[in-house]
């Protein structure tokens, strides 16, 4: 009985599931596209939004080769500290770099500024020009604390380069270029010789970086 | 009735000395990426060093200590130092390379504390291998750099925890015993009983 009565559905059935499949292949299909155009084209900034712009150097080099092996240790310790980037293998040859941000919110009864707990953002990867979004502030101010850099994009893999400058976004700018900057290590330990460390300015790179981006 | 309920009154308290034993005394083998050493691999005095040393932190004890070769002209490899009591040891080490502790883990009574050191700056735990043989690491405390001051920052392991380093000397002779490191490490005991 119950048979009879499905037969007749079961073209039904079938044309529904066609349409179902048409449907969510059709979706997938413009959410694929639409990350993709994303990934290639980043968003312009609203209006209360800064984009930084950096570049960030370390010398001598970093030995990929080796540091990247440490994706196949085996080890619970790497693996329990998490990852920042999902592409790992991107991440071997080209390590996110995020700078870790403070504002200023308000003032206490003393006057002294109060800041608030320190955001990181995806600035960059290493040696590459890179943006990252920050919502700019009431008083416009903002202080650029440090970089952590994250060899493989691995959480316990990580280096700081000290930054400890306070930016003051001028009016109508969305686009703020911070410098390149480049950090001399001393030694296998990422010690820093802040003596032959600095920030140059290559702004006509930055200006092509971000044309061609944005 | 005591019959009765007597396991159930033993069974805390069993639960209550067990975990007490795993807090006063962890003891483990080195591990070198995740693959126990035996002691049998010790390498040639020659050319080896062994790292030791005490560790100790203010609330707990610290059953695990793990290490990062940073030096990029040897090979990569992650090490978890073999644990006896506070003390703490590494297997035979080739000369060249640099260690840098990147993690540890503190036993309390209400559980485990995970901490990442991270890869950066050189700290008195973390050793370069520049000549073969014993290398104490000193007994160190987790605290402050100025440990009176625990708002100075820059948290990490230094010199200034009391021990005694024939304790440690002892603890890794009963591992090493029968092998090319026997009569170096009774030698250096020699040495620091004069």
């Amino acid at each position: 009985m119950g048979a009879y009565y499905k037969q007749p559905h079961r073209g039904a059935f079938q044309m529904k599931r066609k349409i179902i499949r048409f449907v969510s292949f059709f979706l997938i299909l413009v959410s694929t596209s639409a990350g993709l155009w994303a990934k290639s084209k980043p968003r312009k900034p609203r209006s209360n939004e800064v984009v930084l712009i950096a570049k960030i150097r370390v010398t001598p080099g970093i030995d990929f080769a080796f540091w990247s092996k440490y994706a196949h240790v085996k080890s619970p310790v790497l693996s329990w500290g998490g990852t920042k980037s999902a592409e790992s293998d991107e991440a071997m040859l080209n390590p996110p770099v995020y700078a870790v941000v403070r504002k200023h919110i308000s003032q206490d009864s003393s006057k002294k500024p109060v800041w608030v707990r320190r955001t990181e953002i995806w600035i960059c990867t290493l040696n590459s020009f890179g943006g990252a979004y920050y919502d700019i502030p009431k008083d416009r101010t903002i202080v650029i604390d440090h970089f952590s850099v994250y060899l493989n994009g691995f959480d316990p893999l990580r280096f700081d380069l000290p930054v400890k400058r306070m930016i003051v976004v001028p009016e109508g700018v969305n686009y703020l270029y911070l410098g390149t900057f480049t950090y001399n290590l001393e030694n296998e330990y990422f010690e820093i010789d802040m003596d032959n460390s600095g920030v140059k300015d290559e702004f006509d790179s930055a200006q092509s970086f971000i044309s061609e981006f944005f | 009735m005591l019959k009765k309920f007597l396991p159930l009154t033993l069974l805390p308290l069993a639960l209550v000395l067990s975990s007490c034993g795993t807090l006063l005394a962890p003891k483990s083998s080195p591990y070198m990426n995740n693959t126990k050493v035996q002691a049998a691999e010790a390498g040639d005095p020659s050319n080896t060093a062994i790292i030791y040393g005490t560790l100790s932190c203010p609330y707990g004890v610290i059953d695990k200590l793990v290490f990062i070769q940073m030096n990029p002209a040897q090979e990569s490899f992650m090490l978890t130092a073999g644990m006896d009591g506070s003390t703490f040891y590494t297997q035979p080490l080739a000369v060249g390379i640099s260690l840098k502790a990147i993690f540890f883990r503190e036993k309390q009574s209400g559980g485990e504390l995970n901490s990442f050191l991270g890869i950066q700056n050189r700290k008195p735990i973390d050793v370069r291998i520049e000549k073969p043989g014993l290398y104490f690491a000193g007994n160190l405390l987790f605290s402050a750099r100025d440990k009176d001051n625990p708002d100075s920052g820059d948290y990490g392991f230094y010199p200034y925890a009391k021990g005694n380093e024939i304790d440690s000397l002892e603890k890794i002779l009963k591992v090493y015993k029968g092998t090319a490191w026997e009569p170096i490490i009774n030698s250096r005991i020699e040495e620091l009983s004069k």
